[in-house]
């Protein structure tokens, strides 16, 4: 009880972000915000990964969207589970090769915690973000928590404002606060570099190619469609009629999806949709006789 | 019971409406569909139309923050660049949701080119935004309050943000939303003393109060306008999956050709997709079966993902994620199957465990 007392008071002293930039070479214009490792729930560290990802491009940094980044880090065999993902299963500079950037951001250690004794209570999320460039240097590290103190013990001046924190303590919308909160002060901490790199707008996609496949199971028809596109694009392709939304495969440079319809209802229209690295888009289609 | 007594409770109740939540909205009929068919929009840059803090509660402010054992109050967004954060907290949590949203820096340049950066603050001239950058709507947002009001036995810091949707198309309003949090300190906090009742309110001057009610209210402003939560947590309305499984044993790891089929029993009449960890997403289950019965009906969905050449990978989670798009929000679960999934020449002699 003493040291969560002292604990307590020292920390709700020590506000702001406690980090290091380790060079003073530019800021890395291209970076790519790897899955966060820690103990706090996955979703959680999802969140606070997309949010980062958000954050930063708003004051300029490119940034691969997270699904272009897991599918990539997937296909070379560094994430298989992402509950278990650890930054260390390869080195930075051979992730920020693979994604096309300049540094890669590192967040390990997130969690959260959360405890009210009444007298006191604190919930808090935090961890440690670093920033790695592609030639192997540390451009930047940080060590942050956001947290909410308080309790009848700190609050004794204010117990109608502490009754009413009691019932927010804890909660799902509590947490979603912290990781806000944690997520602002970091980026807002992390240089920003000069400018925003250019982007090609728009995002060049061909038209998809289908043929029929073999190995279609009785009653059913199997259908290859193939697309041209940007390297490391998200391709997702639409049948109408038939499922949307199919998400494709890299093979030889084509985004690819093999895929078995119903015998009686042969596609019409075939659409291709595209995501680039840093979100251009782009679509097109071709009609079936 | 004398007058004085109704006074100081006629005060007290006043004030208790100093802390709290304020919101007017509206939602145009239409929204929920636009939002579900991937409607993309553009956000322009914020305004500021709320009034400056007072002579009084500007100067108390440092020393709110001293007492509050706060560093600094560095962190704080000075006015000029409050609409800038304001509208890029909005487009972070927005793209987390249903929309489309432009970046920011696209949104800029391209107007910018087009000779229109005076249009990106006139709501009339949504349409020859929308046209420019090619988007369905434009949303515009003002910061209408921002400012600590010291009442020497009460502070009210309030932090309020409207938004507005325009259909590019149309011109028509989809949404707006009107929204004001405020945090009182003081006598609405209970004071215990004396002394607590002269503090606290210059204690609640502090920044962070202003940056959390910011953060708060941009957040909410988007729930309103996303039409439900966002990573928010399992309602007892969202629909949900009792079995998810590939569908059949396989031995080894599934090759170049080989299908992955998936099965997956929950609520009916919802998009179903399964994940082969993060390298394949998304990818669609059919409702093939439906089973009527009186504890909840319950659907079957199948779906397939048919191997490319060099797909390799060991270990991947087997997740499907349900999704039941109603009127005002979307709902969504998400739940692993308890084996994991092998492509390709790998070591893993079980492929499917």
């Amino acid at each position: 009880m003493r040291v969560a007392l002292l604990w307590s008071a020292l920390a709700a002293g020590c506000g702001g972000v406690s980090y290091t930039v380790h060079d003073t070479a530019a800021a890395p214009a291209r970076v790519a915000v790897l899955p966060f490792a820690g103990d706090a729930d996955l979703r959680t560290r999802d969140l606070a990964r997309a949010l980062l990802v958000a954050r930063l491009r708003a004051r300029g940094f490119a940034v691969p969207g997270v699904e272009a980044i897991d599918q990539r880090l997937a296909a070379r065999g560094w994430l298989a589970d992402p509950e278990r993902f650890s930054p260390a299963v390869a080195a930075p500079v051979a992730m920020a090769r693979e994604l096309g950037v300049d540094a890669v951001i590192v967040g390990t250690a997130l969690s959260e915690s959360s405890f009210n004794l009444l007298a006191i209570r604190r919930q808090a999320f935090g961890g440690d973000v670093a920033c790695d460039r592609a030639d192997g240097r540390r451009y930047f590290t940080c060590s942050h928590t956001a947290s909410r103190f308080g309790g009848f013990l700190l609050m004794s001046g204010q117990v109608l404002a502490e009754l009413r924190a009691q019932g927010q303590h804890g909660t799902p919308a509590q947490s979603i606060a912290l990781v806000d909160e944690f997520v602002e002060d970091v980026a807002g901490v992390l240089p920003a570099p000069a400018a925003a790199p250019a982007v090609a707008l728009p995002l060049p996609l061909g038209e998809p190619m289908v043929v029929r496949a073999e190995g279609a199971p009785a009653n059913g028809q199997r259908w290859q469609v193939s697309v041209e596109a940007p390297a490391e694009a998200i391709v997702r392709i639409d049948f109408e009629p038939g499922p949307i939304g199919v998400p494709t495969a890299w093979h030889d440079g084509i985004a690819v999806v093999v895929i078995d319809l119903p015998a009686e209802r042969s596609p019409t229209r075939v659409r291709a949709h595209a995501v680039g690295r840093f979100g251009e888009t782009a679509t097109s289609e071709r009609r079936l006789p | 019971m004398n007058v004085r007594a109704i006074v100081v409770v006629a005060t007290l109740l006043a004030l208790t409406a100093c802390s709290g939540t304020s919101v007017s909205r509206r939602e145009d009929p239409q929204l929920p569909a636009l939002r579900a068919g991937g409607y993309r929009i553009a956000v322009m840059p914020f305004s500021v139309s709320a009034p400056d803090d007072d002579f009084l509660s500007a100067s108390l402010a440092p020393v709110g923050q001293l007492l509050s054992l706060e560093v600094s109050a560095g962190n704080l967004p000075v006015r000029d660049r409050l609409a800038a954060e304001t509208r890029s907290t909005v487009v972070a949590w927005l793209q987390q949701g249903a929309f489309e949203v432009v970046e920011p820096w696209v949104t800029d340049t391209q107007v910018a080119h087009a000779g229109l950066a005076a249009a990106m603050r006139v709501p009339g001239r949504a349409a020859e935004v929308a046209r420019v950058l090619q988007v369905d709507g434009v949303l515009y947002g003002d910061v209408h309050r921002w400012n600590r009001s010291y009442y020497a036995v009460q502070t009210v810091v309030e932090a309020g943000l409207r938004l507005e949707l325009i259909d590019g198309g149309s011109g028509r309003s989809l949404f707006s939303t009107e929204r004001t949090e405020s945090v009182g300190s003081g006598l609405t906090g209970g004071p215990t003393g004396f002394v607590s009742a002269a503090t606290e309110p210059v204690a609640g001057l502090r920044a962070s109060h202003l940056r959390e009610l910011t953060r708060s209210v941009a957040r909410a402003a988007v729930v309103d306008l996303n039409g439900g939560d966002l990573a928010g947590e399992l309602s007892p309305q969202a629909p949900r999956l009792h079995l998810i499984a590939p569908a059949r044993i396989h031995d080894g790891p599934f090759v170049a050709g080989d299908r992955i089929d998936v099965i997956a029993v929950g609520t009916p009449d919802c998009d179903v997709r399964f994940d082969l960890g993060r390298l394949r997403t998304g990818v669609p289950m059919q409702q093939v079966a439906v089973r009527r019965d009186p504890r909840g009906d319950r659907a079957t969905y199948v779906g397939h993902w048919i191997v490319q050449p060099g797909e390799q990978a060991d270990g991947l989670p087997l997740l499907c994620t349900i999704r039941r798009q109603g009127e005002r929000k979307v709902q969504a679960s998400r739940y692993r199957w308890a084996g994991a999934i092998a492509l390709g020449a790998v070591t893993s002699a079980v492929s499917a465990r």
